[in-house]
Order: structure tokens, then C-alpha cells, then sequence
């Protein structure tokens, strides 16, 4: 097979913005196309700057994959980021990277889920604020009717478990099931 | 690997219109990256064009270029031309046929575009979608953005090193991208 130089879900930047609930981890499909070798990973994120104090946060993502009704830890990579706001309340549009993947991995076609998980100071900032770009608000009322294709783990945690089962996760809503943007590359 | 109908680098069509500025934009390169899960017989290209709000008479030409990337360098593997007078102002398909016949096959590839125009600014609009976040750009090798060399047609080559990233310092063109559909 061909290795891959990038795997994105979306060919471009969506424009919904979905506040990060901190402590809370949603997982998310992605589709491998072919193998890629895993060297940087971007997301897009909308930061909100508080005239209080500076933001910072941390964005933790596992790769898993999926066996049955569990998904399992493949690996991960931590994005943080601190922003500086002294003037007043504003928004920014950021792409945040990172490149310190915990293993080296060529990942192999398939589909693939993201954990994803944040920590952050926004709620001590009073007007802060922290979200990914998304592709959809669209807000299902009832839960997806076949197999997994994402969900939101109930109970709160700041860490990636090594697993998880899929019949635990709250599957229902964009709040649940928003996809945010993701960028892999080579 | 599947045999496709069509590849549309925005699927949803949830599109803006982009007023075109002629006197910046011409002459530059719309660099973006397009997976393609299967394989497509490439035979025609189609962009949606709409002149301004004052019916103008004048004339445009697209230049649509496929390329590969090899380590850091891009290479046009197949091209598609078009050119027409405007005078009127409704919203329409422009599709423009390849230059050679080609199978595309799966992966990673690179819509490049720019276009000529004497309609002056603001007489022509391109639908699409914003891609550049306006406060930085990406980390990672370039996959998105525009050649910082003004240039009149398709290079044969394309070094990523001379490649402005969206949300670096390119251009409106480089960070507005056009919706483009091949078909077979």
C-alpha cells in the first residue's frame, strides 16, 4: 500500500465552533485512506481571551481502535498552548500542532477513533472560553440507530484510558457527537 | 480500491462567494490538498462563477492544475483551461476539459489554480470556502496555501518552499479556496 503525506476529514477548516467541556472525553471516527506515518497533528481551535488573566490549555488525543464494543488505546499526543491577553476580551483563530506522538506508528488504513480530552483555566477567567471548529451543530434527538460512530464518556476524567467500552458513552446530540477538524501529516 | 464517479474538494456545498480583487490576486496559485479515496477517470473540471453586481463585459481564464507531491517539491501531473466573456450576472457552472486523459489514482493531490481576468476588480466572484483561521497557520509540512511567485500559467514544478502556508502572509486568494468538482 501507499503511504499517505496527509489524512484529514475535512478538505477544509469547518466554521462551527463546539465549547470544550473540560474533563470530558468524546471520541470521534477517522478514516485512514491508506498508511501514514504519524509526525504532526493539527486541530482548529477558537480562543476566547479573558482581560483577567492569560489561557492556557492542554488538548490530550488517543488513537484507538476499535474491536468489538471497546476501543483501544494505539497512541497519543498532547497539544498545549498558553495566550496572552492583556488589552481586553478578544477572539482568536488558531491552528494548534503538536509533534510528540507517546510511539512511533505507521498507522494502517482503516477507521480510527480519536479520545479527545481538555483541561484548561478558562472557568477562572470568567469570559474565556476554548472550542474546536467542528463540522456540524446538527443536533440528532435520538441516538445513532447502527454501530458505533462516536460518543462522550459520562463520567468526568483529565486522562486517555488505555480502554474503553462504547456501550458506556452517551451517544446522542452534537454536544456528544461533534467532529471536530483534524489534520495528520507525515 | 473503488473506481469513482466524482471528487468535490467540499461535499457539503455549504459555499460563499468570494468577489474576486483583480488587481492582487491575479497571477497567483491556490495550492490545496484533496484526498482521494478511490481512483477517477479525469475528463472535466467544473467551478461556480458568478460575475459581479453590474453586469460587465470582459473576459476570464482559469487554470486548473493537478500535482503529486514528492518530498517537497509539487509536480503537475494533468491541466484544464478555461476562458469565456462575461455579460451578464448570473450564478453558472463553468467545466473545462482535461488536457490529457488520466486516471487518478488514490492518495494524496494537490488542486492548484489561478486565473487571468481585464474585468478589473470586484466584476468577478468565485464560489468557495474559507480555509485559513485568521490568527497563525498550521505546523507540519505546507498542504495549503499559494506560491509566492506571481506566475501567468501552470509551473511544471513547484517547491513547497515557496509556498506561503493560509494564515501566513498570502494573499486573499491563497486563504479563500474554490469549490471544485472533477468528474469522469
Amino acid at each position: 500500500m501507499p503511504q499517505l503525506s496527509f489524512q484529514q476529514n475535512y478538505n477544509h477548516m469547518p466554521s462551527f465552533s463546539n465549547a470544550i467541556s473540560q474533563g470530558t472525553l468524546s471520541f470521534i471516527p477517522f478514516n485512514i485512506d491508506d498508511s501514514i506515518s504519524f509526525k504532526t497533528l493539527n486541530v482548529g481551535m477558537e480562543v476566547t481571551l479573558s482581560s483577567l488573566g492569560n489561557i492556557s490549555f492542554t488538548l490530550s488525543l488517543g488513537l484507538y481502535s476499535l474491536t468489538g464494543n471497546s476501543v483501544s488505546l494505539a497512541n497519543s499526543i498532547s497539544l498545549s498552548r498558553s495566550s496572552n491577553n492583556g488589552l481586553g476580551a478578544t477572539t482568536s483563530q488558531l491552528y494548534i500542532s503538536a509533534t510528540a506522538t507517546s510511539a512511533t506508528q505507521n498507522i494502517t488504513p482503516g477507521t480510527w477513533f480519536w479520545g479527545i480530552v481538555g483541561t484548561s483555566n478558562a472557568s477562572l477567567l470568567g469570559d474565556a472560553a476554548w472550542s474546536l471548529y467542528i463540522g456540524s451543530l446538527t443536533n440528532a434527538g435520538n441516538a445513532f440507530p447502527g454501530g458505533f460512530i462516536g460518543g462522550r464518556m459520562t463520567a468526568s476524567t483529565n486522562a486517555l484510558p488505555e480502554s474503553y467500552a462504547t456501550s458506556d458513552l452517551d451517544i446522542t446530540g452534537n454536544d456528544a457527537m461533534g467532529v471536530p477538524y483534524i489534520l495528520l501529516s507525515s | 480500491m473503488p473506481q469513482l464517479n466524482l471528487i468535490e474538494n467540499f461535499p457539503d456545498f455549504n459555499l460563499k462567494l468570494f468577489n474576486i480583487d483583480d488587481d492582487l490576486e491575479q497571477g497567483r496559485l491556490n495550492i490545496h490538498l484533496v484526498n482521494f479515496p478511490g481512483s477517477l477517470s479525469f475528463k472535466t473540471v467544473a467551478v461556480l462563477l458568478k460575475p459581479g453586481p453590474v453586469a460587465t463585459t470582459g473576459s476570464l481564464t482559469l487554470s486548473f492544475g493537478l500535482y503529486s507531491l514528492n518530498a517537497s517539491t509539487f509536480s503537475l501531473a494533468n491541466s484544464a483551461s478555461y476562458s469565456r466573456t462575461f455579460n451578464a450576472n448570473a450564478t453558472s457552472w463553468a467545466t473545462f476539459a482535461t488536457s490529457a486523459t488520466q486516471n487518478i489514482t488514490p492518495g494524496n493531490w494537490f488542486f492548484v489554480m489561478n486565473y487571468s481576468s481585464n474585468m478589473g476588480a470586484g466584476v468577478f466572484g468565485i464560489y468557495g470556502k474559507n480555509f485559513a483561521l485568521l490568527d497563525g497557520t498550521y505546523g507540519g509540512p505546507f498542504f495549503a496555501g499559494e506560491y509566492s511567485i506571481t506566475t501567468a500559467g501552470l509551473p511544471a514544478s513547484i517547491a513547497t518552499s515557496d509556498c506561503v502556508k493560509k494564515g501566513g502572509t498570502a494573499t486573499n486568494w491563497g486563504g479563500r479556496t474554490p469549490y471544485i468538482l472533477l468528474t469522469a
